[in-house]
């Protein structure tokens, strides 16, 4: 027996009577409809969490709403993915500052005063920014998409990479407070149009200078791609959307060697990374998967495989992410990969991964089995149900310092349009929080933690640190077309913490790729410091861990890139902010409680 | 009706009098051969007048041949057509039931002279005469088409249907034949469900059925809100629940998806969707001994085989059963062989198996159909825009 869907469903399409002629007159995405479903799951009665996140975006002074393409329909694709954010120290007082990318609209023109632009926020230490974008150099309109931090010609000031659906930017820090656009002059000048998305600061060759990976979406021209609605198939469950970026040529990703005078040069050939050919690439992240001492590149690529560039250490790399088993789900589906959270979950030395993907599909955390393959642990580790939203900037955070990175991660849908079509989807939604038990598991704590969480945005990238400098994981969230969030993480530092800030010599200066083991009792965290990450997003440069209730560290032992050398550290305090320098040790310690 | 009616006309017999030409020559009776081939030349004489719309030109010929034989059939055929193009509908009868007195089967004239009928909006003699052509072996292709709507004229819908149907058989890439077949469907839809909601707007089977609409249009918030109204109104009410169960999954309402399929199973074990979604839920759960029985019972019933056998596969894998799994998946990749994930699962097998070269093959097979994916959407930009999920494989 063979059953069509059709027949079971029955055959009548079309009916009479004012709603059905309604339907008839009606594009589908217009319908009325009898609501059954509440714009999205509100937490219910829950049970009190030690931790809440609360919005402080007003209070802190970031009420400039996001500006990126249509409110309520977008015409191309670009205006659907949205951006990123960084929270970074631009001014080395040891309080991270914030970085906003900003877009723009179609058929909307501008003047100097009105345009748009990227923002930079001093953090004025009492809880609140200042906006310095003016006189920052950074002041710049355009389709601004990812941004990554890391100091790559060494001089002791972070500098920033920023993406664009147009050209990309390095703004040198110059030190003053002000940023200096050295595109041309390092070589990074585009020879056309490109859709720059995540980005990441890496010493792939350790060679002591940072080199910039870069990814490439897709290959889009408005002028010939088709408009929504204009094909029939240009539509998500019947809602006509930007079309893309199935049916659209994927972009290239590229690596750009450091040369250390001030340029890069382009060696994506010459290293193996156009070797897979094109794809839908959105997020790189940099760590070292296989513990060999080299950094490794993972990127999620939306629709497409996603890619594991794994480290040959002689300048190529070798793609195996099939191989490895992190290209897509467990049965071969390739997934809207997303955005990107790395953190050893399991307290096993290696790193796993955890990505965000569309509506309707689980997020993946493919555990790290240490052969060189992963295992897709979601469902076992219970953050794999198929998830209502679609979901972006991701990251392991021990929001409650229990000593287990717990993960975060931002959700909102691609398309407007859905909002009211009553298709069952939202394109407002709720952000995500799985608690790290302990035991391989996590246990959805959305619920618990409080109105920032649960506020409704559609939110795109996030970035994790610490700007209050209380010592708990506090989340700064690009909305889409809104202000963003500032959840303040309120509790988490009712357990003990340290932060560790790494100041690279031999290495490079960020020390992006060193790698920090905390060690108390018989329990050892890892975290490696990174650049980019999450979706489009730059975190805190400085490697955060949760202790729980122990009030010393018994050992800290730093892992430092280039000369692979070990420094160890013991009996240190809780609760305090510390710097470490390559080859000398610890830096005036800042205690907090 | 009447504008569309001469047109109608209009068209067929411009497009039908060309194909008649030289079947008619051949058969031209009761004249010697030089006459006749003086009457093949001026017939073709003639049908280039008709190319050229010259029809006075036309007409004078026919009627030159017919002073020569009054009842030359061919020549009264062709002038009634003439006529009926010119809307000289009565003319044209008589010309036509001049031929059919002496030969009642004489090729196609009882098709047009239902046509013409039909333009007269006399439409049971256009149905008569359609119904009489139909019986003949040289019955004109078009027949059906307009004895259906001739027969929609005058309301018989089901039998306009049954002709269109014949009609849509023997013209299966005529866009008329399906655009009017689609009409009288959608015109008998509506008078149905006018009718259903005319008993009880409040009734199990109009909410039932607006349930079944809502979710084939993709609505599922309404779909599930019809179907909630539906058992409402019947507790008991047959076959809903697994509609609503699709529905709740469709809108991510697991938990609520999974009650109703379950539901579902309870009036009918065999419920092939019920079976093949909580087989689904219970496999991305992980949940491979829960999710057997379930898959197991779909696949008895072949509904997207295709899909429930990689499934299967997936489950077996979970249960450490290879060989149970590998049979399923090669089930399925005869199924659907340009589906590449079951390469992608097989490969997992062999690898499993520590059978490399095996797996190294499935790999590439898996990535071989990936990039025949690809090219396909490229050369279709905006072709596909949904991204694979769990809800959209």
């Amino acid at each position: 027996m063979r059953i069509s869907r059709r027949q079971l469903l029955g055959s009548t399409v079309l009916a009479l009577g004012s709603r059905v002629r309604e339907a008839l007159c009606t594009p589908l995405w217009k319908w009325t409809s009898t609501p059954v479903l509440n714009a999205a799951t509100l937490p219910g009665p829950a049970e009190q969490s030690p931790v809440v996140y609360v919005d402080v975006a007003k209070e802190a002074g970031l009420t400039l709403p996001n500006v990126w393409g249509g409110v309520q329909k977008k015409k191309y694709l670009v205006e659907v993915k949205g951006s990123g954010l960084a929270f970074f120290d631009y001014d080395n007082d040891g309080w991270l500052d914030i970085y906003l990318t900003n877009g723009m609209r179609f058929g909307e023109s501008y003047t100097r005063q009105t345009a748009p632009t990227s923002h930079l926020y001093k953090n004025n230490r009492d809880g609140t920014f200042t906006d310095v974008t003016a006189h920052s150099g950074l002041a710049r309109t355009g389709w601004a998409t990812g941004v990554s931090v890391g100091d790559y010609d060494n001089d002791g000031w972070d500098d920033l990479f920023c993406t664009f659906w147009g050209q990309n930017i390095l703004f040198h820090n110059n030190g003053d407070g002000t940023f200096t656009d050295v595109t041309v002059k390092a070589g990074l000048q585009a020879d056309r149009l490109r859709w720059g998305s995540g980005c990441t600061w890496l010493d792939y060759d350790l060679d002591g200078r940072l080199d910039l990976f870069v990814c490439n979406y897709v290959e889009l021209d408005i002028e010939h791609v088709p408009l929504p609605g204009q094909r029939p198939t240009c539509q998500w469950k019947g809602v006509p959307i930007a079309c893309g970026p199935l049916g659209l040529p994927g972009g290239m990703n590229i690596l750009y060697h450091n040369n250390g005078d001030g340029t890069f040069t382009d060696v994506s050939e010459k290293a193996g990374i156009l070797k897979p050919g094109p794809r839908n690439s959105l997020q790189p992240v940099a760590y070292d998967f296989d513990n060999d001492g080299w950094p490794d590149i993972y990127v999620a690529a939306d629709s497409t495989g996603s890619l594991l560039f794994q480290n040959k250490h002689d300048g190529t790399f070798e793609e195996i992410g099939l191989r490895a088993g992190v290209a897509c789900s467990d049965d071969g589906r390739q997934q809207a990969g997303m955005g990107v959270g790395v953190g050893d979950y399991d307290g096993d030395g290696w790193f796993d991964i955890f990505k965000t993907n569309f509506e309707g599909d689980a997020c993946n955390l493919y555990h790290n089995n240490q052969d060189g393959t992963f295992t897709d642990q979601a469902y076992v580790a219970g953050v794999g149900g198929l998830c209502p939203y679609v979901n972006w900037g991701a990251g392991f955070v021990d929001y409650d310092n229990d000593g287990w990175p717990d993960i975060i991660y931002v959700t909102g849908h691609a398309y407007p349009e859905i909002a009211n079509a009553g298709i069952g989807s939202f394109y407002k939604s709720p952000r995500k929080a799985y608690r790290n038990l302990g035991n391989g598991k996590f246990q959805d704590t959305s619920a618990q933690l409080g109105p920032g969480i649960s506020q409704l945005y559609a939110s795109r990238g996030c970035a994790f640190g610490d700007y209050d400098n209380d010592g708990d994981i506090d989340i700064l969230v690009l909305n889409m077309n809104d202000p963003p969030s500032l959840l303040r993480n309120d509790g988490g530092n009712r357990n003990n913490w340290i932060k560790i800030k790494l100041q690279g010599v031999r290495c490079n200066r960020t020390a992006i790729g060193a790698r920090v083991y905390i060690t108390v009792g018989k329990r050892t965290q890892m975290d490696e410091v990174h650049s980019g990450g999450s979706f489009m997003s730059q975190s805190d440069l400085r490697l955060h861990f949760g202790l729980g209730q122990a009030r010393v560290v018994d050992a800290i032992e730093v892992l430092w890139p280039t000369t692979h050398k070990r420094e160890q550290f013991t009996g240190i305090a809780a609760n305090q902010i510390l710097t470490i320098k390559e080859e000398s040790g610890i830096l005036s310690p800042v205690r907090r409680s | 009706m009447y504008t569309h009616s001469r047109k109608r006309i209009g068209l067929g017999v411009w497009s039908m009098l060309a194909a008649v030409v030289l079947g008619c020559t051949l058969s031209m009776p009761g004249a010697g051969w030089a006459q006749q081939l003086g009457n093949i030349e001026l017939l073709k004489q003639a049908q280039a007048f008709v190319d050229a719309q010259n029809y006075p030109a036309a007409e004078s010929i026919y009627r030159q041949l017919l002073a020569s034989n009054p009842d030359n059939p061919e020549a009264l055929k062709r002038l009634g057509i003439l006529e009926q193009t010119n809307m000289k509908l009565d003319e044209s009868i008589e010309h036509f039931k001049r031929i059919l007195l002496k030969q009642p089967e004489y090729s196609q004239v009882n098709f047009f002279l239902g046509l013409s009928y039909y333009g007269k909006h006399d439409f049971p003699s256009a149905i008569a005469s359609l119904q009489r052509e139909a019986k003949t072996p040289t019955a004109h292709l078009a027949t059906q088409y307009y004895l259906a709507l001739a027969l929609e004229a005058i309301n018989r819908m089901d039998e306009a249907i049954e002709q269109l149907n014949v009609a849509a058989t023997r013209n299966p890439k005529k866009a008329e034949v399906f655009y009017e077949l689609a009409r009288l469907h959608i015109s008998a839809s509506f008078h149905a469900i006018d009718q259903l909601r005319k008993i009880d707007p409040d009734s199990f089977q109009y909410h039932a059925f607006m349930g079944e609409f809502y979710s084939q249009a993709g609505q599922n918030e309404g779909a599930i809100s019809e179907f909630q109204k539906a058992l409402k109104k019947d507790p008991n009410g047959q076959g809903i629940h697994s509609h609503l169960g699709v529905a709740y999954y469709l809108v991510n309402q697991f938990d609520s998806a999974e009650k109703e399929f379950h539901l579902a199973l309870q009036e009918w074990p065999d419920e092939p969707y019920a079976n093949l979604y909580l087989g689904r839920m219970a496999v991305h759960d992980h949940d491979y001994k829960k999710a057997l029985p379930f898959l197991l019972s779909a696949v008895e019933t072949h509904v997207e085989e295709d899909y429930v056998r990689v499934l299967l596969g997936r489950c077996y894998i979970g249960l450490g059963q290879l060989d149970e799994a590998k049979a399923d998946l090669i089930i399925a990749t005869k199924l659907d062989p340009d589906d590449p994930r079951t390469h992608f699962l097989l490969a997992e097998i062999y690898q499993k198996l520590n059978q490399s070269d095996d797996r190294e093959r499935e790999l590439a097979l898996y990535n071989k159909l990936l990039d025949i994916q690809k090219a396909k959407e490229a050369s279709d930009p905006g072709a596909v825009t949904a991204p694979a999920t769990e809800n959209n494989p």
